[in-house]
């Protein structure tokens, strides 16, 4: 069943403050002193392809946060909540009720910024972190997965263009468990999105509040030879102090077996800047 | 396996770490320009404004959140009232109290810590 850590890994989106999409995570950081809070809630469905294959439901809730501690250097966590009726005919894929999944805590550095102008800016950064084994109820790995990272952000005009990379060094040595993070297979993940700015069309002193068409497309690879690539509309809603988002991810290619593939994953989250 | 896994991690992590970052903006003729030692040095200029308000012509102010930055920032500053935002024209009004001694260097330093770049300061 390893369409499930890609919806957890799916779910771990940065909290960064710029025109960032839903699921891909920005370089963009808060200022020093500065929380950065995001809460999202994601549902999945899934169906069963093969005899042992999993199917059900699965609702993700993420309460992540993020503080400036230098400029260009910030920390974040996330903490996800599971809740889940995953149906197997292999009992030992068959998880039911509510747990809590694994800790995320890593460091975001600014490796690149170029402002070009009063909007248009470029941003680079890196991630390393690690997740902690504080799952329960058979929603979490049972190991420590350190993982790297880099995010691209590039906003000109009206466009917003995010491309972001994540690799989890596996520690875990289970075999065929309920989440892949579970495994010993390391994983990549990788995000793109592109965002519209809908309205305003021009900024100005009355101007404080944006709204965004997203598209993002995500794909998940890990070393065991299980893949996923999904694609998905959203909009964002952003405001001075807060920002509200909701979007959808359709699978476009899984190459799974006997596990759960994924139909169909809705989400909406707040972000809040204080 | 565990082990060796994060020492990994940890090494590419320090590795990244000593990297510094880089920070570029664009002058008028298209060209871009790395932080120079102006720029640093408008950091830590001690002058203090005694005008008010006060105009600072900022780059990568790319959103609204983006903007919310400087202006927390700025209000952190004991002395400054209030701050208002032009995105479009990359200009934020800083209005303040003279007699606080907020230097030009506090200015920098707030815009710069909310992740933008400071090109000017208009005012005394």
């Amino acid at each position: 069943m390893r369409t499930l850590p890609a919806i957890a890994a799916l779910g771990a989106a940065g909290i960064a403050c710029a025109q960032e999409a839903s699921f891909t995570p920005a370089a963009t950081m808060p200022g020093p002193g500065t929380w950065v809070s995001h809460v999202m809630v994601q549902g999945s469905t899934f169906f069963s392809t093969g005899p042992e294959g999993v199917s059900g439901y699965l609702i993700q809730e993420n309460t992540m946060a993020m503080v400036g501690l230098a400029p260009g250097v910030a920390i974040e966590g996330n903490l996800p909540v599971f809740n889940g009726s995953l149906g197997s005919s292999d009992p030992s894929k068959r998880i039911l009720g509510t747990g809590l999944g694994n800790l995320e805590v890593d460091v975001k550095l600014r490796l690149l910024k170029i402002d070009f102008n009063a909007i248009d800016t470029l941003r680079v950064s890196a991630t390393a972190g690690t997740q902690v084994p504080t799952g329960t109820g058979g929603y979490g790995a049972d190991s420590v997965n350190p993982f790297l990272g880099s995010a691209m952000t590039w906003i000109a005009g009206r466009h917003g263009v995010g491309l972001s990379a994540r690799w989890m060094f596996n520690t875990g040595e289970t075999f065929d468990p309920t989440f892949a993070t579970q495994t010993n297979a390391d994983m990549l993940h990788c995000s793109m999105s592109y965002l519209y700015r809908v309205a305003p069309e021009e900024y100005g002193h009355e101007h404080r509040e944006a709204w965004y068409f997203q598209t993002e497309m995500q794909g998940i690879y890990e070393t065991d030879g299980s893949a996923q690539w999904s694609i998905g509309p959203g909009i964002l809603m952003e405001g001075t102090r807060f920002a509200f988002e909701f979007a959808i991810q359709l699978p476009v290619w899984e190459s799974s077996y006997n596990r759960g593939n994924s139909n169909f994953t809705a989400m909406a989250g707040l972000r809040f800047l204080f | 396996m565990q082990l060796h896994a994060i020492a990994r991690a940890a090494a590419l992590a320090a590795a990244l770490a000593a990297i510094p970052a880089c920070e570029y903006t664009q002058c008028e003729d298209g060209t871009l320009v790395q932080k120079t030692p102006t720029d640093l040095a408008l950091l830590k200029d001690t002058t203090p404004v005694t005008t008010s308000p006060v105009l600072l012509h900022v780059k990568g102010m790319s959103c609204p959140k983006c903007v919310t930055n400087v202006d927390i920032q700025l209000a952190r500053i004991p002395g400054v009232k209030k701050s208002s935002i032009d995105m479009a024209a990359g200009a934020v009004t800083v209005e303040l109290d003279p007699a606080k001694g907020i230097t030009r260097g506090a200015l920098a330093k707030a815009v710069d810590d909310s992740g933008l770049t400071l090109a000017s300061i208009e005012g005394k």
